[in-house]
Parts: structure tokens; sequence; C-alpha cells
């Protein structure tokens, strides 16, 4: 369980803890993600949703790679369980998603490299909720915020699959995934 | 390191923090996704020098070996950002933030929260933490209402794996464990160009509002004393035009007002 709060309960401030990620919160439930999606999750495939260019007709589904899930839930608190494949291909929204995930970075050029259906346990959100993870390769890349200006390797976005609303987006340098493909920023 | 070279030392650490919450203000909610821009930012009319860096604001003299905490409240100013048009990336930003941090700054070692807006008026609210060169992690989420004042925390307790945590107007956001304690707080506006604006907009606003203030920092990790005023020592380095309240070099500061002096109005 987590006991941050502990150290902030004097004074006064207290914080309020959404999700309960319990004593398990660092396992993260990364299953179902074929290593065959390695490479999808990076190289554009030919039906990739480009910004500008959205497309109506819906995509296959292609799964981010399970390398890509594991730099998402770095961070120890978020926890990631898979719908099974053969729903998530049903699934309306994708399209959706995409389009929603590429207004966030809101740069023509970028490109999507994949999207999954899950289950996302995150300390803003809450429990066990259904989005999209759509996996993006930012025209011009995307830096660190601060520091050194390191180029991010994975930019994930968030989407509910309920409301289609934007939740967040998830980015980094993991070592164990390689540079995004450059795309020129127009 | 190359990229800090034109700082203080201490401020080399930095790499900007996060922080956290606990004094509810304004409490405005979060905004839907993306905000248009506020039209607070005034273009400074410099030119660009993308990677030049320049840090306006603060940090901790009031900090034991490992701090437990930092929080302060944070303006959402919307600044001019620089962009392809002043010949600067697409992706570069202006933020400000609270941060935990890992003194020698070159480590690259830190946690932040604040807010970030990028070029074309995209604002979000951000977590970040870094923990050496090679490994950064970024969390974007909505940002709140432009010119709302919201509490930013970083909090540390190191009997929990090294934990990290992150809020919002007491609110946790995040968290991450790591194997590196913090030994420094500070606060600070920052931008990678001088062709972008320091938040805060000009030198004597109506009412004079303050950018940044009760800015608290829990001095060591564990001790039952608590929070106390993060008792500063504001930095404007690197540049004439980094305007700051009281002025650079003063300490035993809790509230402070930064501007551009370039802005006028």
């Amino acid at each position: 369980m987590l006991s941050l709060p502990k150290l902030m309960r004097n004074n006064g401030h207290r914080l309020s803890l959404r999700a309960r990620l319990g004593a398990g919160a660092g396992v993260v439930a990364v299953t179902g993600f074929g290593v065959a999606a390695m490479a999808g999750a990076f190289a554009p495939a030919a039906s990739a949703q480009t910004a500008g260019h959205a497309r109506s007709a819906p995509a296959a589904v292609r799964p981010l790679a399970a390398a890509m899930i594991n730099a998402v839930v770095s961070d120890n608190a978020t926890r990631i369980a898979p719908v099974a494949a053969n729903i998530a291909s049903r699934q309306p929204g994708a399209v959706a998603a995409q389009r929603t995930a590429l207004a966030w970075v809101a740069k023509p050029g970028t490109r999507v490299l994949g999207e999954s259906l899950v289950y996302a346990s995150t300390i803003r959100f809450g429990s066990h909720q259904l989005v999209w993870l759509v996996s993006l390769n930012p025209a011009g890349g995307l830096h660190s915020v601060s520091g050194p200006p390191r180029t991010a390797n994975f930019v994930v976005a968030m989407v509910s699959a309920k409301t289609g609303q934007w939740l967040m987006t998830a980015a980094g340098l993991s070592p164990t995934l390689p540079a995004l493909p450059a795309i020129p920023a127009r | 390191m190359r990229w800090l070279s034109n700082r203080r030392p201490r401020w080399i650490a930095l790499a900007g923090i996060c922080a956290a919450g606990a004094t509810l203000l304004t409490g405005a909610p979060m905004q839907a996704a993306i905000a248009s821009g506020g039209g607070d930012g005034c273009n400074p009319n410099r030119s660009n020098n993308y990677l030049h860096y320049y840090f306006d604001g603060a940090d901790s003299q009031n900090v034991g070996g490992t701090p437990g905490g930092v929080y302060a409240s944070i303006r959402n100013y919307s600044p001019f950002v620089a962009g392809p048009n002043q010949g600067a990336p697409s992706n570069d930003d202006v933020s400000e933030w609270v941060m935990l941090d890992v003194q020698p700054a070159s480590d690259d070692k830190y946690v932040q929260i604040g807010w970030i807006e990028r070029p074309g008026g995209l604002r979000n609210t951000f977590v970040e933490w870094s923990f050496g060169p090679g490994k950064f992690y970024d969390d974007y989420y909505s940002p709140y209402a432009i010119n709302s004042t919201q509490s930013y925390a970083v909090y540390f307790q190191p009997t929990e794996n090294l934990m990290y945590g992150v809020a919002v107007n007491g609110n946790l956001v995040q968290r991450v464990a790591d194997t590196d304690r913090p030994n420094d707080a500070q606060i600070y506006a920052e931008i990678h160009t001088q062709a972008s604006q320091v938040p805060g907009g000009t030198a004597d606003p109506s009412g004079k509002v303050a950018q940044v203030s009760a800015a608290h920092v829990w001095p060591t990790a564990g001790s039952s004393k608590g929070w106390q005023n993060f008792d500063g020592v504001t930095g404007a380095a690197g540049a004439s035009w980094l305007g700051i309240a009281p002025g650079a070099g003063t300490s035993g500061v809790n509230s402070w007002r930064t501007w551009d002096k370039a802005c006028k109005t």
C-alpha cells in the first residue's frame, strides 16, 4: 500500500489517493503483447494515420510491442492489462483514438505507430480503465521538458475507450527501446 | 555540463521538477485536453539562441541532508513561447516547476512537476523525472486554467523504497521509485532560448501578483518537524532581462515575482 501520505499528514496536507494500487503496484501486468509486434510498434505501417490526414476507414489494430508497454509502466505506478486481441480488433473507436492522440501532438507529419486496447490502472485516473494506448512518432521529435534536450523514444497517448477523451500522454527515453525514426518538423 | 555552462553550479542539478501540492488554492479544475493559450504572453523580440538555458526562481537554503518534499503555489502564466517562426524548434517549451534533485546537477537526477507550454499555446500539466542522462520519463496531463494558481509538490519518502511522489493541490498524480536520494530543492521558471518569454508578465502588474508563493520544504525526510519555509535564495542568472523580486541573491524568500524586462505592458 502506498504510504507516501504518511509523510504529508502533518500540517494539514493530505493526499487523496484515488487509486489504491496496493503493494503490488510495481508489478506490471503485461501479457499478450506478442514479440512479433515489436517491429510493428516502431515501423510506421502503410496504413498509419498521420496528423492532418486522418482517415475514416478503420485500420487494423496494430498492438504495441511489449517493450513499449514496459516503458510506459516503468513509472512503477501504472499497470496495464491487455484486452484480448480478437476483441480489441473488433472494438470501435481505434481511429477516433488515433485522431485524439494526434491532436495532442498537434504537429503535421506525426505518425501513429500502433494502438492497443487495454485496461489501465493509474494513480491519476483510477483502476481498470478501458483505454486505447496510441503509440506516436511526433514530427520533429519530443524532447524532455527540462535538463539537456533528450529526445523521447516512446510517446504513448492514453485515450478513454468509453468517452474518447484524451487522458494523458506518457513519453520518455528508455534504454530498452531504439530511437524513433526521425520525422522532420513541417 | 555544456548545456548548463552559463549557470551557477548549484542550478546545474536542475532539470526540472515537480511538485506537489499541499495547500488547496483556487482549486480550478483541470481543463479538457489542450488550452488555446491565454494571450498573456508578449514577444520579447530577441533573437533565437536555442539551447541557452535561463532560470528564474529560487533554490532552497533550508534543506537538510535529504529533503522530504517541496511544494509551492505557482501561477499558470501563459508566456510567449518561441517556435519555428523565431528559429526555435517546434518541440521547445517554457515551463515552471518545483523539484527535488540530486546535486551535482551533472548527474541529471531529479523529479519535478509544474506547467509547460509549447509553441502554439499547447499547455499541459507535466511530471518529469530523470535518473541519469540516458533515461527520462514524462507524463502530460490536462492543463489548469491560465492564470489560475495551483499548488505543486514533490515528495520523497526514503522508507518506501526511496519513493518519490508528485501531486497537485494535494492530489497525488504519480509516483516513482529510485535509488537516488535528493539533496536539493528548487523552484524555477525555465526557458531554452532568449526568444521565449520568461513567465510572469511585467515588472509592475496590477497588484503585483506573485508568480510563486507559499513555498515550503520538508528539510529532512523522516523528520517530524514537517513543512518549513522554503527560505530560498533568488536567482536570475544568465541575462539582464530576467526580472525577479525580491532581487537576485536575496535569501529567506518564500514568495516572489518573475517577469521579462522586455515586456512593458
